[in-house]
């Protein structure tokens, strides 16, 4: 059996992506993943016990990302997450500034609706299958399998309409 | 991968209907340099995905883990300031005012205090020398930690 701590070490990066792609923000996504850890931390016996520790963290993560949106969205009235994605600095893109098409890529993403991004995410990114998807989500099956050729489908006509493919 | 199959995957992949191992494939198959001229403007899709996986949370050394580190060092130190200082003490030659009996044989009844008054007298400054020395230790260990917590805070 794995201790919470290793657990939570190898997972730390993955959780902090999936926070990452939801709040659009990196001071946000820092946040939620610490809040996440140190509530685990509290029931670490009962985590290390689980058949899959990092999904039910990713699942956290997933929730705690969440409260927070509909914590700012409350409070700023925003137009949620995909504008925040856009003016978020700590990407890869903002580093990677001759990368335009990347970036233009990113901002694509943001465009789609939060539930297709976070499937994508997490299959694209994070190479989960879709039980794991499922876990971590808590979305149905089916529903993680409509998104994902959605979001996969809408990427595509995106990409298509910005001519970054052509037909 | 040859580029049928890649391209079959590919309007799987849109589908939704590839696996994990063949998104791995169409991953390795648009990293390589020999990609179908048809299926190249999808090449920054998959580097983004790419450039995605890399994204690291940032390292913030805690203060939560080293604090207890800097104080145990510091208590090490006292401690062997303090075993050093004792040490010191116990193993440095006694200066007295006593003769110290080398070759010829000290008559000890001439210093004897036969005086009750004197006695008490002679008794309470020891008491008082040593009770000074024992507070010693622990006044010096709390002015050090005191001062660390200047410090810290």
């Amino acid at each position: 059996m794995q201790s919470f701590t290793s657990i939570a070490d190898s997972v730390r990066d993955r959780l902090y992506r999936l926070a990452l792609r939801m709040t659009g923000d990196g001071g946000d996504a820092e946040d939620v993943v610490q809040e996440v850890l140190i509530s685990s931390w509290q029931k670490r016996e009962e985590i290390v016990r689980l058949d899959n520790p990092p999904a039910w963290l990713l699942k956290m993560t997933h929730n705690r990302a969440i409260d927070r949106l509909r914590s700012r969205s409350s409070r700023s009235n925003n137009e949620g997450a995909a504008a925040h994605s856009d003016q978020c600095l700590e990407t890869p893109h903002r580093l990677v500034e001759t990368e335009d098409t990347l970036y233009h890529i990113h901002r694509l993403m943001a465009r789609l609706p939060a539930e297709q991004r976070i499937v994508l995410h997490l299959r694209e990114v994070e190479g989960m299958s879709y039980r794991e998807i499922v876990e971590a989500t808590g979305l149905t099956m089916e529903k993680v399998k409509v998104y994902l050729h959605r979001g996969r489908m809408q990427l595509r006509e995106l990409l298509l309409n910005e001519k970054i493919v052509e037909r | 991968m040859n580029h049928q199959l890649a391209k079959e995957l590919m309007q799987r992949y849109f589908a939704g209907e590839t696996s994990l191992a063949e998104e791995k494939e169409l991953r390795t198959y648009f990293q390589s340099e020999n990609v179908d001229p048809t299926l190249q403007p999808y090449i920054p899709l998959f580097r983004y995905w790419e450039v995605e996986r890399a994204v690291v949370a940032p390292r913030r050394p805690t203060k939560t883990r080293r604090l207890p580190r800097i104080l145990l060092a510091i208590a090490a130190a006292l401690l062997l300031v303090l075993v050093a200082r004792f040490a010191q003490l116990s193993t440095a030659p006694a200066v007295t005012a006593f003769p110290v009996a080398e070759r010829q044989p000290v008559d000890w009844s001439r210093y004897e205090v036969t005086d009750e008054g004197e006695a008490l007298r002679i008794l309470k400054a020891v008491l008082k020398t040593t009770s000074e020395k024992m507070k010693q230790g622990p006044a010096i260990t709390l002015r050090e930690l005191r001062e660390v917590e200047e410090i810290l805070d």
